[in-house]
């Protein structure tokens, strides 16, 4: 056939340069939606009576992509099948290369995998097979090629969904947690990434009201959004140099969880992520029963037009005529003249509807036949079912082939996998999940890497089967089915939950709605925490101290890990002999793997020593502190290498403090003073560590005064020592900040803290509720102004939001790796400028009483001649400081306000009069330079 | 090759790519140019031949998406195209075998060729009636002598040229409704003077390519003012009132709820069409109804700017659903404030979000098209011009 002309403009301008890949995961490597996923792949599930798959590769053929590799996994022969017979393999411009491996557990396997056959050549999409979108792919193509050009090391963009910020909405919506983001408003560079429990963030929402962030994230920054009303929509665009990223660090698994996070806290490699926002397009995963049901139901709204079903989009050349009230009616239906179909429903082709049946908010797929006087209500029925007379459905999802006999009653939330019958009159009780396949015995261990393992041998289990359909009936043939589980005459078993202990949780993924109790008692709770930021004021120490109790123990298996891992090198290295210098790097790697501190692994090395010791079973307290001395004559450089400051000795005191408190090691109870002065013999700790403990110390409870009181002597000796050597030691002197703040305890603890810590509770970041009308901007902002005029009311250059240790050594610990940074400088500081002084104010911004704000605690730093060199970031409070608390100090609201009330007055009212309601400050940068 | 240009025009029109009236209308009639110039049927074929194909391939086309009418009208266009060459080129061959016959002997074998031809094209229709049909005229033509099937053997290389010349002039058919189809909106910007005069307020609602080149012709003459309704969910509006701007027409933006405060000060409204039904009655962007009872209300004059390509003989029998699409809720609500609304377990709030609106033919005053303007009642008339009867239901 001559053509006359060549081929339409629109198909030259999609092909720029190079044909646009996409790495497609056509395997979840979950099992949310077991155990209808054992016997079809998640990818190939209706949605409104369309597979999954379909709407992704639809999108991904409109948004100009021409080479799709589809990576199968589990029932990879049903997805291959699948593609080879569908239009996709006819199209033009379009290729879909399946590629099948039957051992990948995870989607960093998938990628290593793929990395390994060298397919990908250039800048690629990577989204599983459950995304459904609508999304032009143009923009964020060339906003990601652009940043490329100018930075190699801009190597993913991430698509992220603007949404409501209200945890309750996330949780009924999608059945997620909230994400907690921080971006970088003008670049969009990623900067935290937190997506609840599920990918090891902050765990849920109640028990992590704080949030560290690291004080790298603010340097040469005017500001940091930190956002909660994000949803991932988990369309990546990724360079190639991602799916190296995954062959060099073979222990990524989870995208986001391992990936992101990763690439995130790695700032060797300096590898970024940006983000790229939708607004008016639709873009949304189907991660779970809650989600399959809102996207259905999203879809049905025509949230994804095009990919609606009139549109006869995919691989199904059914008319579908769409009648008011978003009811879409198929081919050849044959509808009883007496039955009812209400809003929001699908009906496909050749379904045959029973007279009086009543069908609301549901899907129904093809050549299904529903009896009369039947009730289905948010449900979705796929194809060739059948439901007898008087049954009634609500809030289920029915698989292919099942029948409900005659009155039988499915309550909200259950799941009947295909074949299943449900025997007459039977109730099939909320949220039970019953197949045609026995739940395998497993031990039922939550751990996230073993669910993959299951995840990949039900997969396979699941292929045996699905070879043959027949086969895979006979495989089950033998049980006898239980009636008490499908009713008299029915068939299937009941699956037990699929994790131990998640009966509670069952409500919160499956496709029933939250039940208003549940519902009732998410919005109180969130009001709650909302009240709780309202009247930071009023927040009493109990109430901190619970919070900080729960994170404590949020945090206790990773940091026990590490400090066993800590303790075994070390140990390791004493009984081998090994070098100093390898157990120093051994222990260094460590500290890198679980982003710990120097001081943490101090603590763990000490910590570790004071074990040894006991282990020798001194007979005598002299004994025991002759063998500590031993080690530590030995080992003590080794120690003394991780500590960086004053800070980290006093954390070691504080280590100390806790081992006298523990089990293994209460001996040293009384032998503090002892240990401490041995120590300071050893050269381990300064007097400047030893001061800056008791400082710490000065406002805790009584009850934790009790090594104080024990280091009292050696403490007022050391000080009579140091007062001889510098007479003066008080006012208006180039003191050590440290020194300063140990002979003037009232200024001491603004001085002494530089955790760079904006407190976000949990709940607290969680911005706009809808009870803040004015702020419609759901955006806290923490900005680092590096471009300060330094006015008198602006406050220059606060030292952040500083953390008093005051509460306890745990607080401590959970805080002190981000202050790491903050020591560095400050260590140059001390370096380098010596003429300063400083004078710190502690502020309150958007007090409670008067503008019904979180209260946020900046300490301000305002210098008064030299320059400041003073970390460059403050907290920009938008709205009021409403969201975002930006103090981490834990320290007493009483003695704070005894402290510094004028001051206090004073920062308001400065605040006031600066319009923009940020904090400026100047950056170390500058103020070097001017040193 | 045609297969797979209509194959990724129906793509296109599914995912919808090509939206738009004037670029599926250009687009329909170049791919259903590509399929008449690759058909490679063996010679002699008949017209009829033809038409099946077009129709064939105008229905995948229609269906790909029913609400773009263009698509039906450019197929009916080039259908008519094919019958009209059809008849002349008949009537052509008739006065060539004409001379044949005479020479053969007596037999009204030209004439029964012609009628012949021309019957097979019909469809069963009133009118056919009382036309004498083929099946009659046939076995007169094929109970000839000797020379009949002289003339027959004669008749084959000349139907062979015959075809041919048919195909090449239905393409050049084709290739004059792509010009026409391609210059309709200067035809009608030419128009502009006539109906605009100086320090007239006019107003209008959302933005069309055939608008914006109607009031510029306009402002080159005339000095007059624009009031732009931003025209929502696209708010397109926005834009045509900044072109405007720009061009120097004195302009203000207006929200659509402020169409009819408005309208006491307008004196005319003048509007791009998505269709014209057979009914004179109008399909366009959503929101026209509302200021054309507006205008109606006020007496001002409703004006519809509307290119003969989107003309199309199709009664709106069913307005609301058939022929109007349903876009995502985006335009209507953001999905974050929305997601409330979203939570299933509330009860969803449907957002319906129409693209199009229908105007009953009783509101519309003029229409501009490329061929001059016409009354609404007068709409039939046209269509009789440009279609056959044969095809409006294809």
């Amino acid at each position: 056939m001559a053509p006359r002309k060549g081929p339409p403009q629109e198909v030259a301008d999609e092909e720029a340069q190079g044909p646009l890949q996409a790495i497609l995961l056509a395997d979840s490597f979950a099992q949310k939606f077991k155990p209808i996923t054992l016997e079809r792949p998640k990818m190939l599930l209706p949605v409104a009576n369309v597979p999954m798959i379909d709407y992704t590769l639809e999108w991904l053929a409109s948004a100009g992509v021409e080479d799709v590799l589809v990576f199968c996994c589990a029932h990879a022969r049903q997805i291959q099948a699948y593609i080879e017979t569908s239009k996709w393999k006819k199209q033009p411009n379009f290729h879909v290369t399946p590629i099948v491996s039957h051992n990948s557990m995870s989607a960093g396997e998938a990628l290593r995998l793929i990395d390994e056959k060298n397919l990908i050549r250039n800048d690629f999409i990577l989204i599983s097979g459950d995304t459904i979108s609508n999304m032009s792919l143009d923009a964020v193509l060339a906003e990601h090629k652009a940043r490329r050009a100018k930075d190699k090391q801009a190597i993913m963009t991430m698509v992220v969904k603007q949404a409501k910020p209200d945890p309750v909405t996330h949780l009924t919506r999608l059945g997620n947690e909230e994400l907690l983001a921080a971006i970088d408003p003008q670049t969009k560079q990623l900067l935290l990434y937190d997506h609840g429990k599920e990918s090891g963030g902050r765990e849920g929402s109640k028990g992590g009201q704080y949030l560290g962030l690291e004080r790298a994230m603010f340097e040469g920054r005017q500001a940091v959004q930190l956002r909660t009303d994000l949803e991932d929509c988990f369309i990546d665009i990724c360079a190639p140099e991602v799916l190296m990223l995954f062959t060099d660090n073979f222990d990524y698994q989870h995208l986001r969880r391992d990936f992101v996070k990763g690439l995130l806290s790695d700032e060797i490699m300096g590898n970024k992520i940006y983000t790229y926002e939708l607004t008016r397009e639709y873009a949304a995963r189907i991660d779970n029963l809650r989600s399959y049901d809102t996207v259905s139901k999203d879809v049905i709204h025509r949230w994804a037009y095009p990919f609606v079903l009139d549109t006869m989009f995919g691989n199904r050349p059914v008319n579908v005529k769409l009648g008011r009230t978003n009811i879409y009616k198929e081919e050849d239906l044959k509808i009883a003249r007496t039955a009812v179909i209400g809003e929001n429903t699908v009906l496909g082709e050749k379904t045959v509807v029973g007279e009086r049946t009543i069908i609301q908010n549901s899907v129904i797929g093809s050549n299904c036949v529903i009896g009369a006087n039947v009730r289905i209500y948010g449900s979705y029925v796929w194809n060739d079912v059948k439901i007898g007379n008087g049954a009634v459905l609500t809030s289920a999802v029915v698989c292919d082939n099942v029948l409900v006999k005659d009155k039988a009653v499915v309550e909200p939330g259950a799941v009947l996998s295909f074949k299943v019958e449900v025997g007459g009159g039977f109730r099939v009780p909320a949220y039970s999940r019953i197949s045609m396949l026995a739940q395998p015995m497993e031990d039922d261990d939550s751990d996230e890497e073993l669910e993959y393992d299951q995840a990949g041998v039900g997969g396979a289990d699941a292929h045996k089967g699905s070879d043959d359909e027949e086969s895979e009936g006979a495989a089950v043939v033998p049980i006898s089915w239980n009636p008490e589980e499908v009713g008299v005459a029915g068939k299937g078993c009941r699956w037990a939950m699929v994790r131990e202990g998640a009966e509670d949780d069952e409500w919160k993924q499956s496709v029933a709605p939250i039940p208003a109790a549940k519902l009732a008692d998410l919005a109180a709770a969130a009001a709650e925490d909302n009240s709780r930021d309202e009247n930071a004021m009023d927040v009493s120490r109990s109430a901190r101290a619970s919070a900080q109790g729960d994170e404590e123990t949020d945090e206790e298996d990773q940091d026990s890990e590490f400090l066993k891992e800590v303790g075994g090198t070390f140990r390791r290295g004493v009984v081998e002999k090994i070098k100093q210098e390898n157990v120093q790097l051994e222990i260094n790697g460590l500290k890198l793997a679980y982003n710990k501190t120097f001081a943490e692994c101090a603590s763990g090395v000490f910590k570790t020593m004071l074990v040894m010791t006991l282990e020798g079973k001194p007979a005598s307290p002299a004994a025991t502190l002759t063998a500590l001395k031993k080690l530590l004559t030995q080992w003590g450089s080794l120690l003394k290498k991780f500590l960086t400051g004053e800070e980290d000795e006093a954390e070691v005191l504080l280590t100390l403090e806790e081992a006298c408190e523990e089990k293994p090691t209460r001996d040293f109870g009384p032998l503090f003073a002892k240990v401490a002065q041995l120590l300071y013999d050893e050269d381990v700790l300064s007097e400047e560590g030893l001061f800056q403990w008791e400082g710490e110390k000065r406002y805790a409870d009584e009850s934790d005064k009790k090594y104080l009181n024990q280091c009292k002597i050696f403490l007022t000796w050391l000080r009579e020592a140091d007062e001889e050597s510098e007479e003066e030691s008080d006012d208006d002197s180039p003191l050590p900040a440290k020194a300063k703040a140990a002979a003037a305890p009232v200024e001491h603890s603004e001085d002494e803290d530089e955790a760079d810590v904006a407190d976000v509770s949990g709940e607290k970041a969680r911005v706009s509720r809808a009870d803040s009308p004015e702020s419609r901007s759901p955006t806290t902002s923490i900005s680092g102004d590096h471009a300060g005029s330094p006015g008198p009311q602006k406050a220059k250059g606060s030292a952040g939001r500083k953390q008093a240790e005051v509460e306890g050594p745990s607080v401590k610990r959970d805080l002190s790796f981000q202050l790491q940074d903050l020591e560095d400088d400050e260590a140059r500081r001390n370096g380098e400028t010596t003429d300063e002084e400083e004078e710190e104010v502690l502020s309150e911004v958007g007090s409670a009483g008067k503008r019904g704000g979180a209260l946020a605690k900046v300490a301000e730093e305002e210098e008064r001649e030299g320059p400041t060199t003073l970390p460059p970031s403050s907290i920009d409070y938008e709205n009021d400081g409403k969201y975002l608390k930006g103090s981490a100090s834990s320290e007493d609201e009483e003695t704070r306000e005894v402290r510094q009330p004028i001051k206090h007055d004073q920062a308001v009212d400065r605040r006031k009069s600066g319009d923009s309601q940020s904090v400026q400050s100047r950056g170390p940068d500058e103020s070097l330079r001017d040193a | 090759m045609a297969d797979a240009l209509v194959e990724d025009f129906i793509t296109k029109l599914k995912r919808r790519q090509v939206e738009g009236s004037l670029v599926t209308a250009r687009k329909t009639a170049l791919v259903l140019r590509q399929v008449i110039a690759a058909e490679r049927k063996p010679a002699p074929y008949q017209a009829s031949q033809l038409i099946e194909l077009v129709k064939n391939y105008g229905r995948k086309l229609i269906a790909a998406n029913p609400t773009e009418l263009a698509i039906g009208n450019i197929v009916r266009r080039v259908l008519h195209i094919i019958r009209e060459e059809d008849v002349t080129s008949a009537s052509h061959s008739a006065a060539n075998t004409e001379d044949d016959v005479e020479r053969a002997g007596p037999a009204g074998g030209g004439i029964a060729a012609s009628t012949g031809n021309r019957t097979a094209l019909l469809a069963p229709a009133l009118k056919n009636l009382l036309e004498p049909t083929p099946q009659l005229q046939k076995p007169g033509s094929d109970s000839g002598s000797v020379a009949e099937s002289e003339s027959k053997r004669q008749e084959k290389p000349k139907s062979d040229r015959a075809s041919w010349r048919l195909k090449h002039n239905v393409i050049e058919g084709i290739n004059e409704l792509i010009t026409e189809v391609e210059n309709f909106s200067s035809l009608i910007a030419e128009q502009a003077l006539e109906h605009i005069h100086q320090n007239e307020v006019i107003l209008t609602m959302g933005r069309s390519k055939t608008l914006l080149n109607f009031l510029s012709e306009a402002k080159k003459k005339r000095s007059f003012q624009a009031v732009v309704a931003e025209g929502a969910p696209r708010y397109d509006g926005h834009l045509l009132a900044k072109e405007l701007a720009v061009l120097g027409v004195q302009t203000t933006a207006i929200t659509d709820a402020a169409v009819f405060a408005m309208m006491a000060r307008v004196n005319m409204v003048v509007v791009g069409a998505h269709a014209v039904m057979a009914n004179g009655g109008v399909l366009a962007p959503v929101g026209l109804h509302m200021a054309a009872l507006a205008a109606k209300r006020h007496a001002v004059p409703f004006v519809v700017l509307c290119g003969l390509h989107k003309l199309s003989p199709v009664f709106p029998h069913d307005p609301d659903t058939l022929l109007n699409d349903f876009k995502s809720p985006s335009g209507v609500l953001d999905f974050g404030e929305i997601s409330d609304c979203l939570d299933s377990a509330a009860g969803r709030v449907h957002t319906p979000n129409p693209f199009f609106d229908y105007i009953p033919p009783e509101l519309v005053s003029l229409f501009i098209t490329d061929g001059g303007g016409h009354n609404p009642s007068y709409v039939y008339r046209l269509i009789a011009e440009f279609y056959s009867p044969e095809d409006y239901v294809l």
